[in-house]
Parts: C-alpha cells; structure tokens; sequence
C-alpha cells in the first residue's frame, strides 16, 4: 500500500520508517531467550522461529507450562508475538496465523490435520503463487486442495508446494537448520527513551541477563563475572561510558543466579547522566558443575547458600566489608590479628599453629589503636574508674629488628564493678604510659 | 464433654505450645544448651532457642557476653559460618581459638548505618546461611525487630541482638530477653522476659573462676621472671603489679 493510500483510509495511523536491523536484533534477542527452552531453533523467515521442544517437555512441566514460560519470556523482552504449538513446524507456522489462542494449540495429528483442511490455502507460502490458479479451480481451502488427485496437482504446481503440504500434514519431515548460538556473548539494548532512572536500567539489565541465560543454556556453561557497559550522551557532551562488574564467587547460569546481586549494584550505582544503551558482555565462562537434588541440605549446598549470601552483602555493602579472620605469625596482638575480605580469606584462614592459652588469658574485644588511659596515682584509669590489676605482667616484646620496637608488659585488670580489661605498660617509653588494648567480651 | 483435672493442670499434653503461666513453656524446636546448668533450668525448652529472636542487653560491650554464649557456639555445626554485624569492636581471632572455636568460620560483617545493619541481617536470615548471628543493632525500632524474629523463625539460626538496657525498657518481639551485669568471677543474668512466670533472681554465671590462675601456671607462659628484664631507675613496678 502505498503511503498516501494509507493516509486516505486511516488518517489517524501514524506511519513510520521499517527498521530492518532492528527487527533482525529483535529476533536475534529472541533466540537467544528462547535457547533456555531448547537447543534446536530454526529460522522460517524473517519474522517466524520453530522451536523443536519434544526433549523439553518433562523438564518444564508440559505443553502447556512451557507454552506460557515461552510467552512470558518473550513479552519481558518487549516483542509482540503470535505462539503456536502443533506437531509439524510447517503446520505450527499456519496456526500462529490464527486470531484465537485457543486455535493456535494442537497436540495430536488428527486434529492438527482437522484444523488445516479448514485453513486458506495461502497460509503456507510455499503455495502462494498458485493461489490464483487455485482459486479458479474452487480450491480456496487446504482441505479441498488435498481432495484433489495428488499427481495432478504435483504436475500442475511444482514439487516444493507440495512438499509444504505434506510437511504441514506431518506426511514428509523436511530438515532444519538449527541456529547455532555465538561463539562469545556481547549484547547491547538501546532502548527507545533515555533511561533516567535506575529502575528502568534495571529491568534492561534484566532482559540482557535473561538472554545471556538463554545462551549459557545452550552451550551448558555458566559464568561468574558479567560486565555491564552503561552508555552516556554522545558528541558535544560526550562521557566515558560507565562500568558495572558483577562478580559472583560461584559461577551460576539461571537469571536468579545474578538478578538479586545485581539489584544490590544498580541501587548503588551513581551515574553522571543519563544512560542511552546498556551492554552486556561476557569474557569468561566455565564448564557446568552439575548440581545434585538432594533431599538433605549437604555441605555444598550450604556453601552454594553462603556464597550467595556473601555476593548479596558484598554488592550493597562493599567488597571489603565481609572480613574473615587471617591470623599473621606476630607476637603483637594488633598485627596477628589480621582480618581480611571473606573472598580472600581461603579456607586455610583458620589454620592458627599458635600455642594454646588459658581460655580467660586473651579478651575477645580487642582496640584498634590502643586507648591511651590517665593515670592517677600510680593506677591506671578508664572513664573515670580506677582499674585494678589482677593478674600479669605479660610480656610481650617484638619489632626490634624494624623501626615499631615494641616492648609492652600486658595486665589483666578489674574495675569496681568486676568488668576485666587487657591493659598494657610500654616500658620502653620515659614515662611508663598505660594502655587499653582489649575487653573481655 | 468437660475435661478431666488432670489434663487442666498439665495443659501442655492438650497441645505442646499450651502452657500455664505458673510453669515454663516448652520449646516448639530443640533448643541449644547454654552450658551453664542453672541458666538452662531457668529457659524455656532448657537453653538458647534455635529460630527466635534472643535479646540481651549489656550496658557496654566487654563485660562477658560472648563468654556467655560461647558453650552454645561450640556445639554448633561446622558447615555454616558464624557471623557478627557490626560489633562494636574488633574481634580477637587469637581469643576464639583460645575457646577452641578456630574450626567454626566467623564471618565479620562491618556496615553504615542501622539500616544496612537490619538489611544484612535479614538477608542472613532468609538465606539460613549462618548457624548463629550476633548484631548490633543500637536504635533499632520494635517494628524492625519483630520482623528480623519472623525471619529467624524462618531460617535455623541462633539470632542474638545486643542491646543496651535503655533499649531493655521498651517494648520487643523477641521471646526471650536477658539483661547482664558483670560481678565478680563472671556475670549476673537476670531474665526480662521469657515464656514462664516472672524469674525475679538474677542467674550467677561464672566465667573466670579465681583459682583457674594460680593452678594453670604450668600451661601459662608467663615471662614475670624479676632477672630477665633488669630494674631501671624511674620504673615504679613494684607499687603497681600486685
């Protein structure tokens, strides 16, 4: 139709351009949600895709399951689309040209047979140049064309027109080229507003992580590091574009493997301006570790559980806010009392070789520094309470060799109400000053 | 049909969370003993309950409250981690190896402000990543409270807020409050609130026992030998170390 045509019988249409490279990445995006379901994608044309799903029907919970799955992924990716199920692709492919939902979903060949002889004739394309010839003849349906002597027909159309029939019918199973995923994931969204809020950066996020699910599905890996490029304002006020790291300590490949980290992150996110394209990109990814469905919680599954807890923490709180302890070989407390991000720690952080003390002789709190304490006749005072010393000295001398030579004489000491306090003299110093270095929690 | 007297004084055979306000309820999950036996008969279920919220209010950090919890945290198992949010210093690593917990992972969880603090610990919870969580949450509300003790009761954690004894006069959700004093070899423990009739003496816990000193000189390395570090004048020792 031409363009003032359509402006004559609808005036109110608004008409705009075709954008081909769009539609192409619209269906690429769709392939790559749809390989969470199956492996086996196909390209019918440039707006349809066959999914062969027979091996994925158990593991979604049925036809029906899966057809709504499918349906909700590819609406939250922002396609409009047509879905429907039939055990021929050819004969699929006519349904979704059905208006009633209820139309598009059949599941035995007798019936998908029963709905095609009612369909026109020009639903399957093969049969498109000869629409005209068989309307002459009085052959509007599929059902009447097949009525007709089956060598005649070849003779008068061609043999792809009726192989379109018998692979609509299930009589001939023609093969398919399945799309074959990429070799290495990068994705970007443009999507058509300026995201200015984070929410909305959020949700495209969403559906790139979807996508990258779908792909992870198919080549069987997973991934622990995706890095986001958040995209700015171009030319005069161009900005270097703005960078998420979503780290995780166990590489996952189900969207609730990363979404709920990566909400941690995006509410953290300060941006310099708003943001045009997202884009997701993947550099390394692992071989699958196959998980076991256990009945019992198993020790890797409350490792699987703790990591994930640590990733969540980490992302809102900060990489070096979960500190697991990593105790150094030093005499001096501070210095042996070394605690480091949880991610660094190991599992050797607790491999402590140092000699058994009393249980009483160490406070479990320790000061970082030590608290300089007033002394009042030859006693040492702690927010206005005279401490008595109890037990000690201890004396614990290090750093000779480098310039922080410490000599301390440690103290276990009482105040009046019988609360203990680790205190220590350094004797090195002129005036022997007295510290609090530790409370007995 | 009326029910027979004995039943009426033993409401707890009726339903098990049926109990007289006369007598200690019983604990619908096991409990963790606390390791000090007069604490235990005193607690509802005979210890530490597992998917509660447990308050205990100290009036400052380091008169012996994680003594206090320390037997409980050594019969926990050694799959999960142990984690503290935002303590209000920083942990001796050296002392918990002491107490023979060095195979049980501690987890330090520093944050912000309270409700970062509140966050962490919910999120801990609803993950039951963590055999015991201990946080400090000063100025936390009723309201926050009450839902981190619906999470606990989620999840398989023994959940300790540390609180302070202002906070102890308001209103909470937790079913077990405690309040700690330090007195002389250890702590006194009196119970705000549990489920039972009103505890109105306070539970001595020793934790420091005197004598422990004297006899464990041999395992104690000591260096209080008068010859290794020789007298230097202006050093007033003496009217200090006893």
């Amino acid at each position: 139709m031409r363009h003032g045509t359509a402006r004559s019988v609808a005036p109110q249409a608004l008409l705009s351009r075709r954008d081909l490279p769009a539609e192409a990445q619209g269906l690429q995006q769709a392939v790559l949600c749809l390989l969470q379901f199956t492996p086996d994608i196909t390209l019918l044309d440039a707006h349809s895709l066959a999914l062969e799903v027979s091996a994925s029907l158990d593991l979604f919970g049925g036809p029906r399951a899966l057809w709504r799955r499918a349906q909700d992924a590819l609406q939250d990716l922002g396609l409009t689309l047509s879905l429907a199920m039939a055990p021929t692709a050819q004969g699929a492919w006519a349904l979704a040209l059905q208006t009633q939902t209820r139309r598009r979903r059949v599941l035995k060949p007798a019936t998908l047979a029963r709905r095609l002889d009612a369909l026109p004739a020009s639903c399957l394309p093969a049969l498109l140049p000869w629409v005209d010839w068989m309307q002459g003849l009085g052959c509007s349906t599929l059902g009447q064309l097949r009525h007709l002597p089956r060598k005649g027909l070849q003779q008068r159309t061609g043999p792809e027109a009726m192989r379109a029939i018998d692979a609509a019918y299930g009589r001939h199973a023609p093969p398919f080229t399945w799309v074959v995923p990429p070799a290495s994931f990068c994705l970007r969204h443009e999507p058509l507003q300026h995201l200015e809020h984070i929410n909305a950066m959020q949700a495209v996020a969403g559906k790139l992580v979807d996508q990258l699910c779908g792909w992870l599905q198919a080549s069987h890996r997973s991934s622990s590091r995706l890095s986001f490029m958040l995209h700015h304002e171009k030319g005069r006020q161009a900005r270097p574009p703005s960078r998420l790291e979503l780290s995780l300590s166990q590489p996952g490949w189900r969207p609730d493997d990363f979404l709920p980290a990566l909400a941690e992150h995006f509410s953290r996110l300060v941006l310099p301006g708003h943001v045009l394209a997202i884009e997701l990109s993947v550099d390394e990814t692992q071989e699958r570790v196959a998980r076991s469905q256990g009945l019992f919680p198993e020790p890797a599954q409350w490792a699987r559980q703790e990591n994930r807890l640590l990733d969540l923490l980490r992302a809102r709180l900060g990489e070096d806010r979960i500190l697991a302890a990593k105790p150094f070989a030093s005499h001096l407390p501070e210095s042996a009392n070394r605690w480091v991000s949880a991610a660094q720690a190991g599992e050797s952080a607790t491999n402590v070789p140092a000699p058994l003390l009393p249980e009483q002789a160490r406070p479990f709190w320790l000061l970082d520094p030590p608290l300089a304490l007033q002394v009042d006749r030859h006693s040492p005072l702690y927010q206005g309470r005279r401490l008595r010393l109890m037990q000690g000295p201890e004396r614990i001398e290090s750093g000779w060799w480098a310039h922080d030579h410490q000599q301390r004489d440690y103290f276990i000491a009482q105040d009046a109400q019988h609360a203990r306090y680790w205190i220590y003299r350094q004797r090195a110093a002129l005036d022997a000053r007295w510290f609090l270095h530790g409370l007995f929690g | 049909m009326k029910p027979s007297p004995s039943l009426l004084r033993h409401p707890e055979h009726i339903h098990p969370s049926l109990w007289k306000g006369t007598q200690l309820a019983q604990a619908q999950r096991p409990a963790l003993s606390t390791g000090f036996t007069r604490l235990d008969a005193e607690l509802p279920g005979r210890g530490w309950p597992i998917g509660a919220l447990v308050e205990i209010s100290l009036e400052r950090p380091g008169i012996g409250e994680i003594s206090l919890l320390r037997p409980a945290l050594a019969q926990l198992g050694r799959e999960r981690s142990i984690m503290f949010i935002q303590p209000p210093c920083a942990p001796h690593f050296r002392c918990w190896a002491n107490w023979g917990l060095q195979d049980q992972r501690l987890l330090w969880v520093q944050t912000d402000n309270l409700h970062d603090t509140l966050w962490a610990c919910d999120k801990a919870l609803r993950h039951n990543a963590c055999s015991a969580l201990l946080c400090w949450a000063p100025g936390a509300q009723a309201q926050s409270l009450r839902r981190l003790h619906l999470a606990a009761q989620q999840s398989n954690t023994l959940l300790v807020m540390l609180r302070s004894p202002a906070e102890a006069r308001q209103p909470c959700a937790a079913p077990l409050r405690l309040g700690l004093r330090p007195a002389a070899q250890g702590l006194l423990v009196s119970i705000l609130k549990r489920r039972g009739p009103a505890c109105e003496h306070a539970i001595p816990i020793i934790l420091h026992p005197e004598r422990a000193y004297s006899s464990s000189g041999a395992h104690h390395v000591s260096l209080d030998q008068p010859s290794s570090a020789p007298p230097q004048p202006g050093r007033r020792f003496s009217s200090l170390a006893h």
